[in-house]
Order: structure tokens, then C-alpha cells, then sequence
């Protein structure tokens, strides 16, 4: 009957033989490591809320991207109404003078 | 709260583990290039689908995308084969050919390294001879040899990777003891 040996004998000389392999298949074996970290995807945050870093982190960095382009949007979208809405009232004022003929010298300098 | 690996902690599992994959490789395929591009293709897959994943379960992960690697590779191989022989039939023969550690032995010692000591000689034909073992074995009792002796998964975790049952680890575990006991003692093979 064989006795069975001890695993780890065989494993103990396995881990020097790892210290036997030659420069270029450990430089192989380097480069082949520092392409595999390249490839490392980087999750950083697209913006910081600075009195809810918990919640940032809570959700996912696509998420985070929609929000920001909404705000945007929105910001945009806001600021044209109001824009707008300026813009209408003073062709309003200037109308009433016209027709009151009232007109602030100034209109006719120019 | 789960802490996610860092790219210095990936960078140190991969230099701990990456000269022993590519012997895992290289007991699986017997080439050098292929075994390397291996080892490459599992840690890219690592890095890139497992990269954030919290450091104590890279060694299982990683394991498992090396085993997976290597059996793509008897896949490709098998293919390449049975297209290569349904079109030439004149396959060259040296692919069949044995290999013999103690060939890898005898070039490395020409090298223009200083000759080693006794010892140190002795050491490196017993590690060629249990390599050859190692090589010989069942692929699946080799893989469950390495990795739950070699690798320290536990019998869980070996089977995560094997993608097999817990019972089958130690059956292949118990019959690759037994092989490699007989295989070294039919060599002459005393462990020091």
C-alpha cells in the first residue's frame, strides 16, 4: 500500500520553484500586471454633495450624470423664461409710452 | 460597510499571485507563450470586470477567471486541431511529442550561470519531477490539488472556482494525493 505524502512537502518546493523563472518571463509577467491596472475601471465621483456624502456615494455614477445634465437643463430652461419674460416687459412699457407719447427723450437721440 | 479594493491592493494581489498562475498555466498547457497569455488574460478580466470588488475575494474570483481561461484555451486548442487535421492530415508530429521536464532541467543548467550545488541540483530534479507528476495528473484533480494546497482556498471556495460540489473537491483532492504518492515513488522520488 502507498502511504499518501504530505501535500505540503510538494507545495513547499512548488513556491521555490516560482523562484527559478527566468528575467524575461518575469518581466513578462510584470508587464502583463501593469496592463491588467490600465485596465482598472476608475469610479470618481462626478460631483461632490457637500451635506450628503452618503447619499452621493449611495447612488451610481450614470445616475449622477442624469442629474447633473436635468439641472442643467433646467437652469438653462428657467433662465431663457425669464430672459423672455424681461425682455417682454420692457416692449410692453416702451409700447404704452408710445401710445401715451410719453417717450424718454433718449429714444429719440438715438 | 464592504471596503472595495484599491488599485495598490489589485497591484499587490496580482504580484502575489501571478508567479504561481503562471505555473498553474503552465502545469494545464506545457507552453510557455500560451501559459503567459494566459495568465495576462486573467488578469485583465480581473482587473477590468473585478477591479472594485473588495480585496478578500479577489484570490477566489481570480482563480476561478484562471481556470475558466485555461479550459477556453483546451477549447481553442481542440478546434484548432480538428480544422487543422480535417484540412491538412499531414500535422507535424511534434505536438504529440512527451514532455520531459528533465529536458527543461538540462537547458537551464547550460546556461552561463555558476553550477549549482549538489543540493541545489537534487532539489531542482525533484521540483521537475513533481511537475512532470503534476502535469500527468487528470486536469481537474490537478486543479483541485492546486488550488485548495497550493492556493489555501478551502473546500468551499475550491468548489466556487471549479464550479463543482464541495464532495467532488475531495475526491479529486484524495485522488490526486494517491497518484502523486505513487507517480513519485515509482521515480525514486524521497521528499525532503
Amino acid at each position: 500500500m502507498i502511504t499518501n505524502l504530505d501535500p505540503e512537502k510538494i507545495t513547499r518546493l512548488l513556491t521555490l520553484s516560482t523562484g527559478q523563472l527566468d528575467q524575461s518571463t518575469l518581466l513578462a509577467l510584470s508587464s502583463a500586471r501593469q496592463n491588467a491596472l490600465q485596465r482598472q475601471p476608475v469610479r470618481a465621483p462626478v460631483f461632490a454633495l457637500s451635506m450628503a456624502h452618503g447619499i452621493h456615494r449611495l447612488i451610481p455614477s450614470p445616475i449622477r450624470l442624469w442629474v447633473v445634465a436635468g439641472l442643467l437643463i433646467a437652469t438653462t430652461v428657467i433662465g431663457m423664461g425669464y430672459w423672455n419674460h424681461v425682455q417682454e416687459q420692457q416692449i410692453d412699457e416702451t409700447d404704452l409710452a408710445i401710445l401715451t407719447d410719453d417717450m424718454p427723450i433718449d429714444v429719440f437721440v438715438n | 460597510m464592504v471596503k472595495l479594493s484599491s488599485s495598490a491592493e489589485l497591484s499587490q494581489f496580482l504580484t502575489s499571485v501571478e508567479r504561481r498562475a503562471y505555473k498553474h498555466a503552465i502545469y494545464a498547457v506545457r507552453d510557455d507563450h500560451a501559459a503567459l497569455d494566459i495568465v495576462q488574460d486573467a488578469m485583465i478580466k480581473l482587473a477590468e470586470k473585478y477591479g472594485d470588488k473588495p480585496a478578500e475575494e479577489l484570490p477566489m474570483l481570480f482563480q476561478r477567471i484562471l481556470q475558466n481561461t485555461i479550459r477556453d484555451y483546451y477549447r481553442r486548442q481542440k478546434v484548432r486541431s480538428a480544422w487543422v487535421s480535417l484540412f491538412s492530415g499531414l500535422q507535424s508530429r511534434h505536438d504529440d511529442e512527451e514532455f520531459d521536464p528533465l529536458d527543461v532541467l538540462e537547458d537551464s543548467e547550460n546556461q552561463s550561470t555558476p553550477a549549482a550545488p549538489e543540493a541545489s541540483l537534487q532539489q531542482r530534479q525533484i521540483i521537475a519531477l513533481i511537475e512532470d507528476a503534476l502535469g500527468n495528473l487528470p486536469a481537474r484533480q490537478r486543479e483541485a490539488f492546486l488550488l485548495r494546497y497550493w492556493e489555501g482556498l478551502d473546500t468551499n471556495e475550491t468548489a466556487a472556482a471549479m464550479g463543482c460540489t464541495e464532495g467532488s473537491v475531495k475526491t479529486h483532492c484524495s485522488r490526486a494525493v494517491h497518484a502523486l504518492s505513487v507517480s513519485l515513488k515509482a521515480k525514486g522520488v524521497e521528499l525532503p
